[in-house]
């Protein structure tokens, strides 16, 4: 956008102890240079004398507590700059307390039910410690998370399930900066399973919207399902094991091979199904080797989780 | 609608130690005192360890030396001695101690901190600083030998990240947020003091306003400790929070207690100009991993800050880039609020966002740093001066009322002196616990605030202001008058014009609803009251300072007057009105080598 020109902001505003039912108010800004969403709303704060509910504190990315939707999407409104039309609302996933500002008790519950603290049980041997950063990289990856939220509002799971079933991509990201942590000697596994990673769809909306480019699915997600996978320590470890260790063995998923890990011998009680499957020719009795069979298990190998 | 609100819902809580704000200083007070088993509670603003100054702050200073060792170097030297205890005179202070005094008393100081304060701070850090948050899993940046990585790896430069340079804030105070919520201290957030219980002199709690629900919390406490932080959103560039006032300040200041310094606050010459909601520092120092620092150049190309003055710590101090940037403005080469740059064109390879924060946010705000200079600006920064404290336990002039950390008097605070400072006050209230009981709230104090909030409640939807259109007018009027130089003629006006703003637009303020639920246009209104206290404190602050000093620069007084003005510049209220007097500092160690008057911009501190 050029100095000069208007920036119309559809303002989502409600008050759930007053308001009988939510409005958008319009305002118009004029663009300045390199405004961001944060300029146009601190405009008809500031300017305009709007009284608006929102939490506006650090402006620069730091605090991670100016998460709105704009025009659909989540994003921070001190980061991403200005749009000619935008309409601004409260972030999904969140309980509302009014106008776009929400609650969140239930997402720092969630971070905290986690725990997102290092866990010595070796006695600190004093500054510096001996750790280089090659044995941090991992957990590097995950330092720059700032708690902000826009991944979990962007969660389709905890959308479907609620973040009672699962906790969210968030407070998997605060777990896994220390899961994987050298330092880290926390009994994690259980917490892992037991706060429905395994609910997550893979649908990477919470690596695309992280504010501070952290691969959320990538580095936190993935590696503590497979950590829990690894340990056997979720019910559907076998399932995961079984997809794997088809592919290393035939560099593609054998469906037949498949069943048979995973169901065993009651794998005969779907006979019917396992019949039209074939006729419609999804199940071929014998399957070759993918030709690309030791590049894959090596791609395998360099994935499994190290910590 | 609803009707006109009458009364305000009250809950009466009751400690040991109360804490106001939620970074630095305030969490670790709340860790340290739930550790000695006494029952507190931490109030905060806004959300702990989210807002405030300390999230901004972006590197930390000083360390044990051989931190910059290699894993293989530090197992071959079984350990580096500590430095000695606290000298007793000048004779048995160490080259070493002397460096630091030099460096901090002088240049960070310029000579109006107490300088025991700064040995035993000092001292108290480099043992516990780094151990604590390291213990804790706050990750200093390393490279490949496990040496902590510095500016440039060398010894002599003693800055470090949490694992970028400009991300330690972040790091550090989201431990220390989940460190607090673990403790026993019970935490209230988004809750705003309103101001502090007194009785016969002493503090014995505070009353607050809980943002979310527009309940009153009367909550009476053995121990105060105002943690409030030091700078604040009254002027149009900050690098404050948006909900910083100075609330500490004008607190304490209401209460009675003695403010010392006002006028010694910082200023950041370096920062993005645009947009204006976001301040980047473009640091002058060299880049992580590097030896070469950006140029800073103004309108017509010329350096603003030579190459030789990053010699010192290999860092241009902050209050001679203030010194170089006052002189291009005469010069007509820069103004405060843009007009000079910082170039990274000629250390484009030097610029790794692995290492730099601002790297990013460079990148995300379109510039491209390749080919462009980057245009900066004059930004509020942090301030020396504070809330009166003795230096040994941190208690205010008033009993029971304590300021560790930068809402103090005590000069420049980072990270390492709140947590010092935090430790000093708890000890001593704790003392202070032992020998008393919890105290009785006085009801009329409770009566008069509660009236003083519900005259703020009101709507009048044709007429009136909103409080923010005024705080909008007041930010202008500071950046003017206060950022960088000092003007009698101009500060007199401005103090003029805030009368008038008080006088003439405060009683005519509405808001745009009645609502108790988070309702934003009466936290302003709220926050007016302390914007305006502070700014006039600080503006009357400097007319009385008849010198020019470190970041202070006044134009009808442009000398150092060492003779003179070696003085905490102090103020407290007496019979409804700002009273101002000053009492000299004590050298005890090093002390400016010039005497009398001399040249503010020929001086280096």
């Amino acid at each position: 956008m050029e100095l000069g020109e208007m920036v119309e902001v559809k303002l989502f505003r409600f008050d759930p102890t007053i308001d009988q039912q939510p409005r958008y108010e319009t305002y118009k800004v004029p663009y300045q240079s390199k405004m961001r969403i944060l300029g146009a709303l601190r405009y008809i704060a500031d300017e305009l004398g709007v009284e608006f509910a929102f939490r506006d504190y650090c402006g620069i990315n730091r605090c991670g507590c100016c998460g709105v939707k704009v025009n659909g999407v989540p994003m921070l409104a001190c980061w991403e700059p200005a749009q000619p039309k935008m309409v601004i609302e409260p972030l999904d996933n969140f309980k509302h307390i009014k106008d776009i500002l929400v609650d969140r008790d239930e997402f720092d519950a969630m971070i905290e039910r986690l725990n997102p603290r290092l866990v010595r049980r070796k006695v600190y041997p004093g500054f510096p410690e001996e750790i280089t950063h090659e044995e941090m990289l991992s957990t590097f990856k995950l330092l720059d998370c700032i708690e902000c939220g826009l991944c979990t509002s962007a969660c389709p799971a905890v959308r479907e399930v609620g973040l009672e079933v699962f906790s969210g991509p968030a407070a998997y990201v605060k777990l896994a900066m220390r899961a994987l942590d050298p330092r880290d000697e926390g009994e994690r596994t259980r917490t892992i399973v037991d706060n429905g990673v395994f609910h997550c769809v893979s649908c990477l909306n919470c690596t695309e919207v992280c504010p501070q480019g952290i691969d959320v699915f990538q580095d936190a997600i993935e590696p503590m399902k497979r950590i829990a996978v690894s340990q056997k320590a979720y019910k559907g470890h076998q399932a995961f094991n079984a997809v794997k260790e088809t592919i290393k063995e035939y560099g593609d998923v054998n469906p037949l091979v498949l069943i048979k890990k995973v169901r065993g011998i009651w794998a005969i009680k779907d006979l019917g199904l396992a019949v039209k499957l074939g006729l419609k020719g999804k199940l071929t009795i014998s399957q070759s080797a993918n030709p690309g069979l030791s590049e894959i298990n090596r791609t395998i190998e360099a994935t499994e989780v190290k910590k | 609608m609803r009707d006109t609100v009458k009364s305000l819902e009250k809950e009466y809580l009751q400690c040991d130690v109360l804490v106001i704000g939620g970074g630095m200083a305030g969490c670790y007070a709340g860790i340290c005192a739930a550790e000695k088993g006494l029952k507190t509670i931490l109030i905060s603003k806004s959300l702990v360890g989210k807002s405030g100054c300390s999230r901004h702050a972006t590197n930390v200073a000083g360390g044990p030396p051989h931190m910059y060792l290699s894993i293989e170097e530090r197992r071959k030297l079984a350990s580096m001695a500590v430095k000695a205890g606290t000298p007793q005179s000048k004779k048995e202070m160490t080259a070493e101690q002397k460096e630091y005094l030099n460096r901090t008393a002088a240049y960070y100081g310029h000579y109006l901190v107490d300088q025991d304060y700064l040995l035993d701070g000092n001292k108290w850090a480099e043992q516990n600083f780094f151990s604590y948050l390291e213990s804790r899993g706050l990750y200093f940046r390393r490279i490949s030998d496990g040496r902590v990585l510095s500016n440039t790896g060398s010894a002599h430069s003693k800055v470090t990240w949490a694992p970028r340079q400009g991300q330690t804030g972040p790091q550090l105070m989201d431990l220390l947020r989940h460190e607090v919520i673990a403790s026993e201290t019970k935490v209230i957030e988004e809750c705003m003091a309103i101001s502090l219980l007194t009785k016969n002199g002493e503090v014995h709690g505070t009353i607050a306003l809980d943002m979310r629900k527009g309940k009153l919390f009367i909550i009476t406490a053995k121990a105060t400790l105002l943690c409030a932080g030091h700078s604040a959103n009254t002027a149009t560039r900050t690098t404050a929070t948006r909900e910083m006032y100075g609330d500490g300040w004008w607190l304490a200041y209401k209460a009675g207690a003695e403010l010392a310094n006002l006028e010694m606050h910082y200023i950041h010459c370096v920062d993005t100009k645009d947009p204006i909601t976001m301040n980047q520092h473009c640091y002058p120092n060299p880049n992580p991993n590097t030896d070469k620092s950006p140029h800073i150049v103004d309108s017509e190309g010329e350096f603003i800050f030579t190459p030789d003055m990053f010699k010192q710590g290999q860092t241009v101090m902050y209050h001679l880039q203030v010194k170089r940037v006052i002189q291009k403005i005469f010069e007509g080469k820069a103004k405060p609020d843009g007009g000079y740059y910082s170039s990274y064109r000629h250390m484009i390879n030097e610029t790794d966002a692995e290492y730099l924060r601002a790297k990013r946010v460079f990148d995300k705000l379109g510039y491209n740093i390749a080919i462009e200079p980057i245009e900066n600006a004059l930004c509020w920064e942090m301030c020396e001066g504070g809330v009166r404290c003795d230096l040994k336990t941190m208690q205010s002039s008033l009993p029971g009322l304590y300021a560790p950390g930068s809402t103090g008097a005590h000069g420049l605070s980072a990270f390492q002196r709140c947590m010092y400072d935090a430790t000093l006050a708890v000890d001593h209230a704790m003392k202070r616990c032992l020998e008393m009981r919890i105290p009785s709230s006085d009801s009329s104090q409770v009566v008069s605030e509660e009236a003083r909030l519900l005259g703020y409640l009101k709507t009048e939807p044709k007429n009136g202001y909103r409080p923010s259109i005024i705080q909008t007018r007041i930010r202008k009027i500071i950046y003017e008058t206060l950022v960088p130089i000092k003007r009698e003629k101009k500060m007199k006006e401005s103090l003029e014009e805030l009368k008038k703003i008080k006088d003439e637009l405060v009683p005519k303020m509405s808001l745009e609803s009645t609502s108790l639920n988070f309702n934003t246009g009466w936290m302003n209104a709220i926050d007016l009251d302390t914007m305006i206290g502070v700014s006039e404190l600080q503006i009357l602050g400097s007319l009385e300072r008849k010198e020019s000093r470190g970041p202070f620069f006044r134009e009808d007084y442009p000398y150092v007057d060492n003779e003179n003005w070696i003085v905490s510049n102090i103020v407290k209220i007496v019979d409804g009105a700002p009273k101002f007097y000053q009492e000299p500092v004590e050298l005890k160690y090093v002390e400016p080598d010039e005497k009398g008057k001399v040249d503010y911009f020929k001086v280096a501190y």
